[in-house]
C-alpha cells in the first residue's frame, strides 16, 4: 500500500490538480452515466409506489383483498362473508372505484392529454369505525351526501378549497362534484396521492348506477398477538365459501400483480439505465487509455525506480476507484435532481399503459446512495482494467528511450473468429422461446441474441479494416496503413460505431415496420365515419363506458345509417388480467374490420355453440391457437369457449377474446359500450355530425375517421420519441469515442508524427491523414453497423416483438433514413477526426538528445 | 553572362548557418552557431549530450525555428518560408536518419521507402523502380515486405537510410545513425551512408558521439555548450 500511496499522492493526484479541466470532464462523463441510471431507478420506484398506494393512505396496507375474477362483487355477499368470519375480529371494507377526468369544453381532444384520477367509494361509516387506527377528520362527517374528499396535495395542485364544485367526466356524462373537505396527511401514514378523490360508497353506487355492486372488499385484521393465526384463518374461511365468486389476494399477491403488470416496462427502464452506464464506461475507457499514454514516461520512470508492474496496475485501479467514488457521489445528486423531472414522465407512461400512478417527486434513500456509488466505482474499475494493465506492461527502457514502437496490433483473424462464433451463437439464441412468468413473457433469448450479435458484429467489424489497401497518395498511405493493421484502439472505436449504427438501424427498421403495419391496420380497422368513446377514456386503465341508453339515443339520429358498439370487461385469467370484448360481428364482417391471421368460418357468430376469436397477443401469451378451448371467468361463472379465429390487433399487449355482443350481454349483464362506431347515411357531413354529437354529449369524445387515425399514429410515434433521443445519444457517444480513440492514437504516435514532419508532411497533411483514418474507421463502422442492423431489425420484429407482445409486423427497411444516418456518421466522424488531426499536428516533436 | 549566373549557385555552399541563437524555456541552447556545408561534403558534428546538436539539426531541418540568425539551404533563407514551404523543402531537399530508425510501424520496408516519392508525386512505375534499385543497393530485396517489427536494428537503419535518400535530397541529416546499433552493424551502416551519399552527391551532416563515425566524414565540427568550438 505504501508504494501505491506514493504513486497516488505524488503522481496521480498531482496530475488531477495540474490538469483539473480534463479531470473534471472525465468525472462529469462518469457522473452523468451514473446520474441517468440513478434518475431512472428513482423515478421508476416513485412511480411504482404511487401505482400501488391508491388506498393505503386511508386503510393502511390491508391484510386481504377480495376481488371477483370477472365483473363486480355483489353487495349481498357481504352478509355471507360476515357470517362466515364470525366471531373473528376483522373488518370488511367494501370499495368501489372508477376513473374520472376533469371536464373540458373543447372537442376533438388529444388522447392522453387529460389527467386520469381515481374516484374511490368507501363506506365512510365503516371508515369512522376504524378511526382508532386511521383517524379521519371530524369534518368529513359533517359534509353533504355525495361530496368528495381530496388530499391536501391534490387540492393544492388543483387550487381547490372545501365547498368548490369540480366538473368531471364519469362514464359518458359530465358531473359536478362538491369538494366536502380535505383528507389530512397523518403521521406514520403516506400522504394521500394527488390523483385520488374519496366519496361515500352509497353515493358513488348511485352516481354510477351500480347499486348493489362493489369492485372489491378490503379485509383488515387488528394488530395483536394472535394476528398470524387470525390472518390465516380469515383467508381459509373466505376461500372456503368463495365458490369461484371471488379471489382472496394478500399484500404479496397484490404487489406481484402490480409487479407483473409493469415488469416489461421496468425491464425496459433498467436496460436503458444500464446502457447509460455502459456508455459512461466506454467513454471513460477511452479517456483513461489516453491518460496512460500521456503518463507512459512517468510510469517508465517509476518502474525504473523499482515499482513493480503489479503496483502500477493497483495504483491505476485505485485512482479509477477514487474517480468512481467522486463521480458516483456527484452522479447520485445529479440523478436525484433529474429524477424529480423524470418521475412525472415515468408516472404518466405508467398511467397510460397500466393504471393511474400519482408520483410527483422521487425520494433518495440511503440504499440508492450505496447502489449509485458502488455502480460508479464498478464501472470505472471495469473501464480502467485494460488501461491499467497497459500501464503495468509499459517497458521502461522503450518508454524512456522513446524509440519507434513496433506495430502492436491484435493477432490476425483471432478477433474475427470469435466474432463469427458469437454471431452464430446469436442466431441460435434467437431461436429460443420466451421466458414466461405468469402473464409476462420476456424474450430473454432474443435479448441475449441481440447482445451477442452486437458483440460479434463489433469484433467482425475490425476485420473490415484489413480490407483497406495502401493507395498511391502519400497522405492516404499513412492513414490507411494504420487501418490495414488495426490496433486495439482502432477496434474499440469501430466496435462502438458498429454498435451505435447497428442499434440505430435496427430500431429504425423496427419503427418503420411498426409504422407500416400500424398504418395498414388502422386503414383497415378504422373505416367507420365517426368513433365515440367516453371523454374520460384517457388511458388503458380507464373504466369509463358509454351507457347503452346513450348508444340507443344516437342510433335514433337521422344521419346515422349503422351503429356498432364494442363492449369491454376485464377478467382475471390464471396468469393475469385480460379483456373480453363483445362486438356486432355482422357489422365487422360487412365492413371487413378485422385483419385476420386465421379467418373463422362464415357466420360463426350465429352458431349455438359458445365460440370466440382471439387476438394474436393472447394467443402468444396463452400459447393457444384456433381449435383450442378457453375457460374465461364471467359475471355468471366460468364459461368455456372454442377459438375459431385469430386476428391481428396492435391496440394492447395483454390480449383479448372477442365474442358476439349478445354473448357478452349474457355473460356480464350489461351492454354499455367501450367504443362506438358510426356509419353515416350518404350525403351526411362527418365534421358537422361530429360537432353536433359533441354539443349534445359533452361527456363523449367524438372522433372523425381521419382524426382518430391521426391520433392513433401520434400516440404510436410518441411511444418511440424516447427511442430517437437514445439513438442520437448512442451515435454522439460513438463519434465522441472515435475522437477520443484517435486522440489516444495520435499521442501514442508522437514519434511517427515527428518522422512524418521530418519527411515533409505539413500540418495540413497530418490533419488530413488523421481525417482519412477517421473516415476509414467511420466507413467500417457504418458498413458493419448497417449490415448487422438489418439482422437486428429482423430480430426485434420477428422475435422480441412477437414474443413480448405477440404482434406480427411486416418488414420495412427505411433506406433513406439509414442512408442519412450513415452519411451523417461518416461526415461527423471525419470532422471530429480532422479536428483531432489538427490538434495532433501541433504536438511538440519528440527529441532524442 | 546571364546563363553563367544561373549556375553561380553551384559555387555557393549548399548550407549556410549564420549565427543562430535558440533558447528553450528561457535557457539558451544555441549561442550564435555558424557553419557551412558544400555539396557532397560529409561533416560530422561531435559533442557531449545536451550541447545543442539535435536543436541545431532541427533548425537546419526546418522543424524548429531559431530565435535569431539565418539558415540558408541552397540559397533559400528558411526563416522567410511559411510552414507549408518548409514542409516542401523537407520533402524535396532534405533527408533525415534517426538514432531509433523511426520507420512507420504499419508500413513494410518498401512502403516506408516509397512514401517520400509519393509525397513528391513521382509516377508509380518510377517509384517501384527506384525502390527496387535501392533495396538491392542496401541488400534488403528479400525483406521488402517485412514490417519494422520483423526486422533487426541494422536492417531497420538500412531501410531508414534508403528512405532518406530515395528522393535524392541535397542534404542528409543523420542524428546518431549508429547510436543504437552494435559496432559491426554500425560500421556497415557508416560505410553504406558514405557510399550512398557519394553516389547521390548528397551532403551529409551527421550528429554523432562516435570518433569512428567522424572518421568517415570529410570534416569534423565539435560542439560544446551551444557553440561550435572548432572546425
Amino acid at each position: 500500500m505504501g508504494d501505491i500511496g506514493i504513486i497516488l499522492r505524488q503522481c496521480a493526484l498531482r496530475h488531477w490538480r495540474l490538469a483539473w479541466r480534463q479531470q473534471a470532464l472525465l468525472l462529469l462523463i462518469l457522473a452523468l452515466g451514473t446520474a441517468v441510471h440513478v434518475a431512472m431507478r428513482l423515478a421508476n420506484q416513485a412511480a411504482m409506489e404511487g401505482f400501488g398506494k391508491f388506498t393505503e393512505t386511508l386503510t393502511r396496507d390491508t391484510d386481504w383483498t377480495l376481488r371477483a375474477p370477472a365483473g363486480p362483487l355483489r353487495e349481498e355477499w357481504l352478509r355471507e362473508m360476515r357470517l362466515a368470519l364470525d366471531p373473528l375480529p376483522v373488518t370488511l371494507l367494501p370499495v368501489m372505484e372508477a376513473t374520472i377526468v376533469p371536464a373540458i369544453s373543447s372537442s376533438q381532444t388529444t388522447i392522453g392529454s387529460l389527467p386520469t384520477w381515481r374516484l374511490v367509494g368507501m363506506d365512510l361509516v365503516a371508515l369512522q369505525n376504524l378511526r382508532s387506527s386511521i383517524s379521519l377528520p371530524a369534518s368529513m362527517e359533517q359534509t353533504q351526501d355525495g361530496d368528495v374528499f381530496a388530499g391536501e396535495a391534490m387540492a393544492k395542485a388543483q387550487r381547490w378549497k372545501p365547498g368548490d364544485v369540480i366538473e368531471v367526466v364519469i362514464n359518458d356524462e359530465v358531473a359536478a362534484l362538491r369538494l366536502g373537505s380535505l383528507i389530512p396527511t397523518l403521521p406514520n401514514l403516506p400522504a394521500p396521492p394527488d390523483n385520488l378523490l374519496l366519496m361515500d360508497l352509497p353515493a358513488l353506487q348511485k352516481r354510477l348506477q351500480r347499486n348493489g355492486e362493489v369492485d372489491r372488499i378490503e379485509v383488515l385484521a387488528p394488530n395483536s398477538e394472535t394476528f398470524p393465526t387470525l390472518r390465516a384463518e380469515t383467508r381459509e374461511r373466505m376461500e372456503k365459501i368463495a365458490a369461484g365468486r371471488w379471489q382472496v389476494l394478500g399484500g404479496e399477491d397484490r404487489r406481484a400483480l402490480a409487479d407483473g403488470m409493469t415488469a416489461a416496462f421496468r425491464l425496459n427502464l433498467t436496460i436503458l439505465s444500464l446502457l447509460a452506464l455502459l456508455v459512461g464506461c466506454y467513454l471513460m475507457f477511452q479517456a483513461l487509455d489516453g491518460v496512460v499514454i500521456r503518463r507512459r514516461e512517468e510510469i517508465a520512470i517509476l518502474r525504473s525506480l523499482g515499482m513493480t508492474a503489479g503496483t502500477i496496475r493497483k495504483a491505476f485501479l485505485l485512482e479509477a476507484a477514487l474517480l468512481g467514488l467522486l463521480a458516483g457521489l456527484a452522479g447520485v445528486v445529479i440523478g436525484w435532481l433529474g429524477a424529480q423531472t423524470a418521475v412525472k414522465g415515468v408516472a404518466a407512461t405508467m398511467t397510460a399503459l397500466y393504471g393511474a400512478s400519482s408520483a410527483s417527486s422521487a425520494a433518495l434513500p440511503a440504499s440508492e446512495w450505496i447502489i449509485g456509488v458502488a455502480l460508479s466505482i464498478a464501472t470505472s474499475l471495469v473501464a480502467a482494467w485494460l488501461p491499467a494493465s497497459t500501464a503495468a506492461s509499459v517497458p521502461p527502457a522503450q518508454a524512456l528511450g522513446r524509440h519507434a514502437v513496433v506495430w502492436q496490433g491484435s493477432s490476425p483473424w483471432r478477433a474475427e473468429f470469435i466474432g463469427l462464433l458469437l454471431a452464430i451463437a446469436a442466431v441460435l439464441l434467437s431461436q429460443l422461446p420466451p421466458w414466461r412468468s405468469g402473464a409476462m413473457r420476456i424474450p430473454l433469448g432474443a435479448y441475449l441474441a441481440a447482445l451477442t450479435w452486437l458483440l460479434g458484429a463489433s469484433l467482425l467489424a475490425g476485420g473490415l479494416l484489413r480490407l483497406f489497401r495502401v493507395p498511391s497518395q502519400a497522405i492516404a498511405t499513412v492513414a490507411f496503413s494504420h487501418l490495414r493493421r488495426p490496433s486495439l484502439r482502432h477496434r474499440f472505436a469501430v466496435a462502438a460505431l458498429t454498435s451505435a449504427v447497428a442499434m440505430t438501424t435496427g430500431m429504425a427498421i423496427m419503427i418503420a415496420s411498426f409504422d407500416g403495419t400500424m398504418r395498414s391496420w388502422i386503414n383497415r380497422s378504422m373505416s367507420a365515419d365517426i368513433y365515440l368513446s367516453s371523454a374520460g377514456a384517457q388511458s388503458a386503465s380507464s373504466t369509463h363506458q358509454i351507457r347503452s341508453i346513450t348508444v340507443e339515443a344516437i342510433r335514433a339520429l337521422p344521419e346515422v345509417s349503422e351503429i356498432a358498439s364494442v363492449n369491454y370487461a376485464v377478467v382475471q385469467l390464471p396468469d393475469g388480467p385480460s379483456s373480453i370484448l363483445g362486438s356486432d360481428m355482422a357489422f365487422a364482417e360487412r365492413h371487413d374490420l378485422h385483419a385476420w391471421l386465421q379467418k373463422p368460418p362464415a357466420d360463426w357468430w350465429q352458431s349455438d355453440e359458445t365460440l370466440g376469436v382471439m387476438n394474436e397477443s393472447l394467443a402468444t401469451r396463452l400459447n393457444r391457437g384456433v381449435g383450442d378451448t378457453l375457460e374465461v371467468p364471467t359475471a355468471i361463472g366460468v364459461q368455456r369457449l372454442r377459438i375459431v379465429g385469430m386476428y391481428a390487433d396492435y391496440g394492447n399487449e395483454r390480449g383479448s377474446v372477442l365474442v358476439p355482443a349478445e354473448r357478452f350481454r349474457e355473460w356480464f349483464g350489461h351492454s354499455d359500450a367501450w367504443r362506438v362506431a358510426l356509419m353515416l347515411k350518404p350525403g351526411s357531413d362527418e365534421e358537422a355530425m361530429s360537432k353536433k354529437l359533441q354539443a349534445s354529449y359533452p361527456g363523449l369524445s367524438v372522433f372523425t375517421q381521419s382524426h382518430l387515425r391521426n391520433e392513433a399514429l401520434r400516440i404510436f410515434r410518441q411511444t418511440f420519441a424516447v427511442t430517437y433521443a437514445l439513438e442520437a445519444v448512442g451515435v454522439v457517444v460513438a463519434v465522441a469515442g472515435l475522437g477520443l480513440a484517435l486522440a489516444g492514437l495520435m499521442l501514442d504516435r508522437r514519434s511517427d508524427l515527428t518522422t512524418l514532419r521530418a519527411m515533409g508532411f505539413s500540418k495540413r497533411d497530418l490533419a488530413r491523414a488523421c481525417a482519412m483514418e477517421g473516415f476509414g474507421l467511420g466507413l467500417a463502422g457504418v458498413v458493419a453497423g448497417g449490415l448487422s442492423g438489418l439482422w437486428l431489425g429482423w430480430l426485434l420484429i420477428a422475435r422480441v416483438n412477437k414474443q413480448a407482445f405477440g404482434w406480427t409486423l411486416s418488414f420495412s427497411f427505411p433506406w433513406m433514413q439509414v442512408l442519412v444516418l450513415c452519411i451523417a456518421v461518416l461526415l461527423v466522424g471525419t470532422l471530429v477526426a480532422a479536428f483531432v488531426g489538427r490538434w495532433s499536428s501541433t504536438l511538440k516533436s519528440e527529441q532524442e538528445e | 553572362m546571364y546563363h553563367g549566373r544561373r549556375f553561380l549557385f553551384l559555387l555557393m555552399p549548399l548550407l549556410v548557418v549564420d549565427h543562430i541563437m535558440k533558447s528553450h524555456a528561457g535557457n539558451p541552447v544555441l549561442h550564435g552557431v555558424s557553419l557551412a556545408l558544400e555539396r557532397g561534403e560529409r561533416v560530422a558534428l561531435l559533442g557531449p549530450s545536451g550541447c545543442g546538436k539535435t536543436t541545431l539539426l532541427n533548425c537546419i531541418g526546418g522543424v524548429d525555428k531559431p530565435d535569431s540568425g539565418a539558415v540558408k539551404l541552397a540559397e533559400r533563407d528558411l526563416a522567410a518560408l511559411d510552414a507549408d514551404a518548409l514542409a516542401e523543402v523537407r520533402r524535396r531537399s532534405l533527408g533525415t536518419v534517426f538514432q531509433f530508425f523511426h520507420l512507420l510501424p504499419t508500413l513494410t520496408a518498401e512502403e516506408n521507402m516509397e512514401l517520400p516519392l509519393k509525397l513528391t508525386a513521382v509516377p508509380s512505375d518510377e517509384r517501384k523502380a527506384r525502390v527496387q534499385a535501392l533495396l538491392e543497393r542496401v541488400g534488403l530485396t528479400h525483406r521488402a515486405a517485412a514490417l519494422p517489427g520483423e526486422m533487426s536494428g541494422g536492417e531497420m537503419q538500412r531501410v531508414a537510410i534508403a528512405r532518406a535518400l530515395i528522393h535524392r535530397p541535397q542534404l542528409l541529416l543523420a542524428d546518431e545513425p549508429t547510436g543504437n546499433l552494435d559496432s559491426d552493424t554500425g560500421t556497415k551502416i557508416l560505410a553504406l551512408l558514405k557510399e550512398l551519399s557519394e553516389e547521390h552527391n548528397t551532403a551529409l551532416l551527421m550528429v554523432t558521439h562516435s570518433e569512428e563515425a567522424a572518421a568517415a566524414c570529410h570534416r569534423v565540427l565539435r560542439m560544446r555548450d551551444g557553440r561550435i568550438s572548432d572546425g
